[in-house]
């Protein structure tokens, strides 16, 4: 497995020798639509609806009776910073920083055949489709990959918010969080919980501080002592190097970045809306520390955060309070730090929602939630079906143009994209190429190259930069 | 051999990259710069990584700019400098020293009678290799006993099986296959990551082979029968989970259909042939073609006859079973599957037979006959020794002879050195597999995961459950794909769960502790539900003691641990009625009157009915006790191997270890550390780490 050498042609040796050695690793002469040098995803795992939140429909506020097929938003829409656009009640803060960056609301997500959340959520985030041929990398891991490490102690890909024990889906979200061939370098440090995160880059509580010190003292020491001549065997020396890189790491200042307690009490509480709130903290710090791909997950488990297959609307209202705080002031923190240009963020979701629409408009498919005709009881009033043709996204910085809104959908149900539609290849262009990453970038396994976008066809769509 | 040949300045002549300029790099350079984690993030393992620090590698050599190198030990000397000075001035010009170019080879397709050359060998590999090889002397008896029990039973032997090691070798490695228990248990691992066998499921209706797989390898099955069972699985007990492939519901593109799967997975495994391009279009890097794939395909689908999709687009052509060497023939008759199993295994397949010994070999040697192992169509090493290994394999296809066979070599018995060339010279070194590092571990320590079904609970080895977040940064793979090659380098979030995990240092904790006669017995439950599922719910009349009674209900494999409800319904102790809330995965104590007592009620699951979807499973227990969470239910079996109890700790482990008794100098240090610690630094001991 090589990275294709037309790719370091092109982008020269210099920036690559840049990128090794000195404190800027950008890859300078790249082919670039942005400029961001490291990328936060904020996911919305289960489906958000987007009529509920960055795309509001005529709204219609809930009766006993009600027609379900009149139900296109269950909330009132709200003014932005962007002129005459508009969002979804609940997400003022948000609303407030919409100036920023470009609301894309012509994402259409990959059409399946059948609805599994963690089947499109494995396509979204590794551009291809399982089950694959080979093992499929995470879209982080092809960030690690080809950018690498801007500090040597901060890991280059990490993923917070989801546990990966989850009972029956396990090993669906498992297959996803992963380098998979690009091999375990590139692969997502994992954490789980950020309120954990100092605890997993500090000594365990098993061991101690002091412990972990003297043990790697009477380590070195014994294998100092060794009568087995070691041999210059490069497998060895990696694998002892490995360690010393664990245990710098473990040590090292940078691991600051994990420790959330040094956060000034007011900001710490802005964030602290939920641990994904908390997860967008510790993703900033991480950004500031030198992280290159953090993604802030809201959590992935059936039926639950906003896979809202009852009661939307009321569940749906929770989740916002628990995004709206954290992913605003992320935006500001990082513009009052300078860091905004560098920084693309990401908030995205494996398909929206729908009240009547299952999948793809026009196409039976397996119904999985059962409607009925006439709302009779809360519970009924809200988004309930999976719907592929048409989803928000939230792109900031890197490049990415500001106070814009890309593409438009119907304003009658089934609500189609209707404008400058974006598939999952051509919006992994665009993102990639954000960050200085040639859509067609590609590495070899079993001696076939295996692209970055499926194929290496992604398409870059220009009118999302400035 | 592809030489790149290009002119030095002054005497040299040409240099070779292989010969020049690898064996500068490999002595001198690769110890830090190589790897994952390179030193100053330089690699000179690649050209790639080469080039990234073109422009500064004459400088640091000749000492006249940055830090020089190598930074210890002798400078290079002129003649080094110069060979180094004009491959960078020739750009960097490079041979992959572990491929060989496959020009003009063409790899037989029948089996082919190689008769043994005169030798003084008397191991039939030993003479085909004694021309190519210097021979060296053997490794010692301690050196042979743990790598052939790391290689037959994937742990390290005890100090009681050192000290009994006569140095009859041969014998050794009869008395070790002989335990079919213990052997399956190590190969298992190699299996199923082969026929991509895991515990798991995407909602598509995969099936596990494993009790198939138990019961073959515990017999060892002939590997002719068994690739007729997997090609023509018949009856209930069959490993018909091989063809059925990953599937995931919903539409899937053309190429990665479950037929298709069958023809790629049955090509890779069994006759070494990567057909993945080729299943959607002719293939750009073998001489596959698309039409080959969809013949084979052909074999396994429900209809004889094909659409043929080129990249997922119907083409309108229709493509009928063709076993992918049509040559063995004779043609596909109307039982497809049978005629596949009889394809395959044909006497006239000499594929077959080749591309197993070559994984056997790979697995035992650290490198392949052929390189890839995947690619049998590239040149061997020796096509002599490949092709009578595989001659003398299809004679019974008897695994464990061909096993014994390769280990009682001298070849096999050389000391393993990494090979920097593509000259074999015997075994590389070879890293621990995740299953062979925490089995190890558990053998020592007698601290071993556990596996339960609904009534009952033992000690187990590591495949027997799902991976870890250890085992998986370790290269214990999700088997996804195909494997035959594990991901053996060293990462550093790998390095974090041995520095740092919490899977580790609970078992070095516990270990340590059950070590030394330090850790507690487990209390044993008072009341065990065994498996409760779904719904339903299971009462109970039962005597207790006060002053304490502890209550939990632990989860077994909810689809959704989160929605499963549990209750403990009409608790009534001496007739009185008690409250205790029923909470999944928390130990709930409830304190009563000293004394004996008779305790009524039941565990309940799902009251409310709503399980239909995410089949709930629990297991309640009631404890007099606060409970040992690593072992709640009863143990019933032996442990996998018997916990011994170290003589002298320190000698023990690191004879356990590393194989070898400690010097003074590491006694005396090693004697100073608290034994979990000392636990620690064997296992992440290079010489732990790799089998030389």
């Amino acid at each position: 497995m090589s990275i294709d050498r037309r790719f370091f042609l092109r982008h020269g040796v210099a920036a690559t020798l840049a990128a090794l050695h000195g404190n800027s690793p950008r890859l300078l002469s790249a082919p670039r639509s942005g400029k961001a040098d490291s990328m936060i995803l904020l996911w919305m795992a289960g489906g958000m609806a987007q009529t509920e939140t960055f795309d509001p429909k005529r709204h219609t506020p809930y009766e006993s009776g009600l027609p379900s097929d009149r139900v296109l938003s269950t909330f009132k829409p709200i003014p932005t910073a962007i002129d005459a656009v508009q969002i979804s009640e609940g997400l003022e803060k948000i609303a407030g920083v919409l100036d920023r960056g470009t609301l894309i609301r012509s994402h259409r997500v990959g059409d399946l055949g059948f609805i599994l959340h963690s089947r499109h959520q494995f396509h979204w985030h590794t551009g291809y489709a399982p089950p694959q041929s080979v093992a499929c990398p995470h879209f982080g891991a092809f960030v690690a990959r080809t950018l690498g490490k801007k500090n040597p102690d901060i890991p280059a890909f990490l993923s917070i918010g989801q546990n990966l024990e989850i009972g029956g889906e396990s090993d669906a979200v498992k297959a996803f969080h992963t380098a998979g061939f690009l091999g375990a370098e590139y692969g997502p440090f994992h954490i789980a919980d950020p309120r954990d995160a100092v605890a997993v880059t500090r000594p365990n509580e098993l061991i101690g501080q002091s412990r972990f010190a003297s043990r790697r003292e009477l380590h070195r020491k014994l294998l100092e002592s060794s009568p087995i001549h070691q041999g210059s065997d490069a497998q060895k020396e990696s694998f002892l190097n490995s360690l010393d890189n664990a245990h710098r790491l473990l040590t090292s200042p940078a691991a600051k970045a994990f420790d959330l307690s040094l956060e000034p009490e007011k900001i710490y509480s802005t964030y602290n809306t939920s641990r994904f709130g908390l997860g967008c903290l510790l993703a900033r710090r991480l950004v500031e520390a030198g992280a290159r791909f953090i993604e802030v997950t809201t959590e992935y488990i059936p039926f639950r955060y906003w896979d809202t297959h009852e009661n939307g609307h009321t569940r749906v209202r929770g989740m916002k309070q628990t995004i709206d705080a954290p992913i605003a002031q992320l935006i500001r923190d990082l513009e009052q730090r300078g860091l905004l240009d560098t920084t693309l963020v990401v908030v995205a979701t494996e398909f929206g929602r729908d009240m009547m629409t299952e999948g793809k408009p026009g196409l039976e498919v397996k119904n999985q939630v059962t409607v009925p005709e006439v709302m009779t009881d809360l519970k009924h009033y809200g988004m309930h079906r999976h719907f592929t043709d048409a989803v928000s996204v939230l792109a900031f910085g890197g490049g990415i143009k500001k106070g814009s809104v890309y593409g438009e959908t119907a304003p009658e149900r089934p609500c189609k994209t209707i404008k400058d539609p974006i598939g999952i290849e051509d919006l992994h262009a665009s993102l990639y190429s954000a960050l200085g990453i040639a859509p067609d970038t590609k590495y070899e396994i079993e001696q076939r190259p295996f692209y970055v976008t499926k194929d290496g066809k992604g398409k870059v769509h220009n009118r999302l930069f400035a | 051999m592809r030489w790149l040949l290009f002119f030095v300045a002054g005497s040299l002549g040409a240099v070779d990259f292989a010969t020049d300029v690898h064996p500068i790099l490999a002595s001198r350079c690769l110890g830090c710069h190589s790897g994952a984690t390179p030193q100053g993030g330089f690699s000179l393992a690649t050209r790639e990584g080469a080039l990234k620090g073109k422009s500064e590698i004459v400088a640091r050599i000749k000492g006249e700019a940055g830090l020089p190198m190598p930074p210890t030990g002798k400078s290079l000397d002129e003649k080094q400098i110069a060979i180094l000075e004009a491959w960078v001035t020739a750009d960097l010009p490079w041979t992959d020293v572990e491929k060989k170019a496959p020009s003009g080879w063409q790899a037989p397709l029948e089996p082919r009678v190689v008769a043994l050359p005169a030798s003084d060998e008397t191991n039939p590999i030993d003479k085909l290799l004694d021309k190519q090889m210097s021979w060296r002397p053997p490794v010692s008896d301690a050196v042979f006993a743990r790598r052939a029990y790391l290689d037959l039973w994937g742990i390290t032997p005890t100090p009681e099986q050192f000290r009994s090691f006569d140095g009859n070798r041969a014998k050794l490695v009869d008395t070790l296959l002989a335990d079919r228990k213990m052997v399956t248990g190590h190969w298992i691992s190699f299996w199923n990551d082969l026929l991509r066998d895991d515990l798991r499921a995407y909602h598509g209706g995969e099936k596990s082979i494993r009790p198939w797989l138990i019961k073959s390898l515990n017999a060892n099955m002939p590997y002719d029968q068994m690739v007729r069972e997997l090609v023509n699985p018949v009856g209930p007990d069959s490993p018909e989970g091989f063809l059925l492939g990953i599937n995931w519901r919903g539409d899937v593109n053309a190429s990665q259909r479950p037929m298709i799967q069958a023809a790629q997975n049955t090509a890779q495994v069994f006759l070494g042939v990567n057909l993945k391009c080729a299943s959607c279009h002719d293939s750009f890097i073998n001489q596959y073609k698309l039409k080959e794939a969809y013949g084979m395909a052909a074999l396994f689908s429900e209809e004889r006859e094909l659409d043929l999709y080129r990249c997922d687009v119907n083409t309108g052509d229709k493509v009928g079973p063709q076993f992918l060497f049509p040559a063995v023939g004779p043609a596909v008759g109307e039982n497809r599957r049978a005629d596949a199993a009889a394809l395959f295994t044909s006497p006239k397949n000499g594929r077959l037979a080749r591309t197993f010994v070559n994984r056997i070999w790979a697995k035992l040697f650290g490198r392949g006959i052929v390189e890839p192992v995947d690619d049998m169509d590239a040149q061997p090493f020796n096509a002599d020794l490949l092709d009578w290994l595989a001659v003398d394999f299809a004679r019974d296809y008897d695994i464990h002879r061909l096993t014994k066979l390769i280990m009682t070599s001298r070849a096999w018995q050389q000391t393993a050195e990494a090979n920097l060339t593509t000259k074999f010279r015997g075994p590389v070194p070879r890293r621990l597999t995740a299953e062979q590092v925490v089995d190890t571990l558990s053998a020592i320590t007698g601290e071993w995961r556990v596996v339960q079904t609904d009534t009952s609970a033992r000690f187990a080895r590591e495949w027997e459950l799902r991976s870890t977040a250890l085992t998986r940064a370790l290269g214990r793979p999700m088997r996804d794909q195909v494997i035959t090659t594990r991901n053996t380098e060293s990462s550093t979030l790998q390095a974090l769960e041995l520095v740092n995990g919490v899977t580790i240092h609970q078992q070095l904790r516990r270990g340590a502790q059950r070590l030394v006669g330090m850790l507690p017995s487990p209390p044993q439950s008072l009341w065990d539900s065994s498996g409760l599922r779904r719904e339903g719910k299971r009462p109970f009349d039962i005597t207790v003691k006060g002053p304490e009674l502890h209550f939990l209900v632990d989860d077994i494999g909810s689809f959704d641990p989160d929605r499963t409800v549990v209750r403990w319904l009409d608790l009534q102790l001496d007739g009185k009625p008690v409250e205790v809330e029923g909470r999944l995965g928390t130990v709930v104590k409830l304190t009563i009157p000293p004394g004996e007592h008779k305790l009524t009620g039941a565990l309940e699951m799902d009251p409310a009915g709503k399980q239909s979807d995410i089949n709930s499973a629990v297991r309640g227990y009631i404890f007099p006790s606060a409970p040992d969470r690593n072992l709640l239910a009863r143990i019933t079996d032996e442990p996998p191997v018997p916990l011994r109890k170290p003589a002298k700790l320190v000698d023990d482990l690191f004879l356990q270890t590393l194989g070898r008794a400690p010097a003074p100098v590491e006694r005396q240090l090693a004697q100073k550390a608290e034994v979990e610690d000392l636990l620690w630094i064997l296992i992440n001991h290079p010489e732990f780490q790799y089998v030389d």
